[in-house]
């Protein structure tokens, strides 16, 4: 058996940034405050409109290398995670793998999730490592939601942030990271999904036709469409067994977990699922104000902040717990 | 639990004065929005252990309604 270490992190957050402010003066009825108060976020940061997930995953990869003195060359393995790629095909790992100068000898290949991507993505580097097919893992989660989303549509536009994270995962003596596990049930697909662009039903005149729903979020079957109640309930339905299946498997119990670092999805969600846990307030990690919900960087974001200001530092056990899209969920243990 | 205890947890939920909440009183009558409903997962899974979906909670017409979801429980 290989052991597979995570090693070093970093991010990204396009410049431009919208606040709280400037969403109230679309929404009729709702203030600053009340965005704040029932999400947490006060700003998110915005790609420009010909800035892609490949832009932003690119941008989070060369401060990585420059960060940590990565010599790109000695990358064996590419696994990019999006759900806005830059083209249908090929994957952004490929174009990824020529612009970062990392060898032709790697291999490269994009997947689609989204709030569970992350975990997921430490699944197969693990794999990648332990079956020796790679030793040296960039895993790069990005995310720009933004480009689907209706201008119009509180339900979403509040929540989501467009990012990146860079992460590399190396073979290694120690065992860093441990026991997973993952879960799906497709049967709520549709519960949180971009119905319109792909195969199932091509973009149209007719799917760029806008509705407005009882709640008058403004969207098309274009946009980006969230069920807010029903992905809440599979939240509160799915997470807490799969956080303690996950302890189970690790064979420890919260008293043994340092931090908890959930997807950041949004401080109402969290905070009823922390209670529901049952983990301790201090052990619980959000930091998500200025950034919003990213998606698939969210938690790797997470963690470059809970390092940077002393939450989390070295030899902690660390759980991360992703949720969402698909619908998909996954966690994982490690030594940081 | 009683009915009036329950209207009394629901009067709380909607951040309305006691003794607004009558069970005939309409949905629309009440501030019935995605918050409230996120809301009201929150408490029917806390309080009585069960999940409410999308699909139950747009088909609720009046409070009784609620309270009957508030009756089927432990």
């Amino acid at each position: 058996m290989k052991n597979s270490t995570l090693l070093t992190i970093s991010s990204y957050l396009p410049d431009i940034i919208l606040t709280n402010e400037e969403l109230s003066t679309l929404y009729s009825g709702w203030t600053a405050e009340k965005i704040f108060e029932k999400t947490g976020i006060k700003t998110r940061h915005i790609s420009e409109k010909n800035e892609t997930a490949g832009d932003l995953g690119k941008k989070a990869a060369r401060k990585l290398f420059a960060e940590y003195s990565i010599d790109p060359q000695s990358i064996d393995f590419i696994l990019f995670a999006t759900q806005s790629p830059d083209y249908f095909l090929p994957s952004t790992a490929c174009i990824l793998q020529d612009q970062l100068g990392i060898p032709t000898t790697s291999g490269a290949l994009d997947f689609n999730l989204g709030c569970s991507a992350y975990v997921y993505g430490l699944s197969l580097a693990k794999g990648l490592i332990a079956g020796n097919i790679a030793s040296n893992v960039l895993l790069i989660t990005a995310e720009t939601y933004s480009k689907y989303i209706n201008p119009m549509d509180k339900s979403t536009r509040t929540i989501f942030g467009d990012g990146a994270a860079a992460t590399l995962i190396s073979r290694d003596d120690s065992e860093g990271i441990l026991e997973f596990v993952l879960g799906t049930d497709g049967s709520g697909y549709d519960r949180l999904i971009v119905p319109a662009g792909g195969m199932r039903c091509s973009r149209s005149s007719k799917t760029a036709a806008e509705c407005t729903d009882e709640s008058e979020n403004v969207r098309s079957q274009d946009n980006l469409f969230m069920e807010g109640t029903d992905i809440f309930s599979f939240t509160i339905g799915r997470v807490p067994p799969l956080v303690s299946k996950t302890l189970e498997k690790n064979q420890c119990s919260i008293d043994d977990i340092d931090l908890f670092v959930f997807h950041q999805a949004n401080k109402y969600m969290l905070n009823f699922l922390r209670k529901k846990c049952k983990i301790p307030e201090e052990k619980f990690y959000m930091n998500f104000e200025d950034c919003g919900n990213t998606v698939s960087a969210s938690i790797p974001i997470a963690l470059t902040r809970a390092v940077s200001d002393g939450t989390l530092k070295c030899g902690m056990k660390v759980m991360l717990v992703g949720f969402g899209v698909g619908l998909s969920w996954s966690a994982v243990v490690i030594n940081w | 639990m009683t009915q009036a205890e329950k209207i009394e947890i629901l009067e709380d939920m909607f951040e309305v004065d006691p003794g607004t909440i009558k069970p005939e009183m309409n949905m629309d009558e009440l501030p019935w929005d995605s918050i409230a409903m996120l809301s009201l997962i929150a408490l029917v899974n806390e309080r009585f252990e069960k999940r409410l979906n999308g699909l139950q909670l747009r088909s609720f017409n009046t409070i009784k309604d609620v309270l009957d979801v508030m009756e089927q429980t432990v």
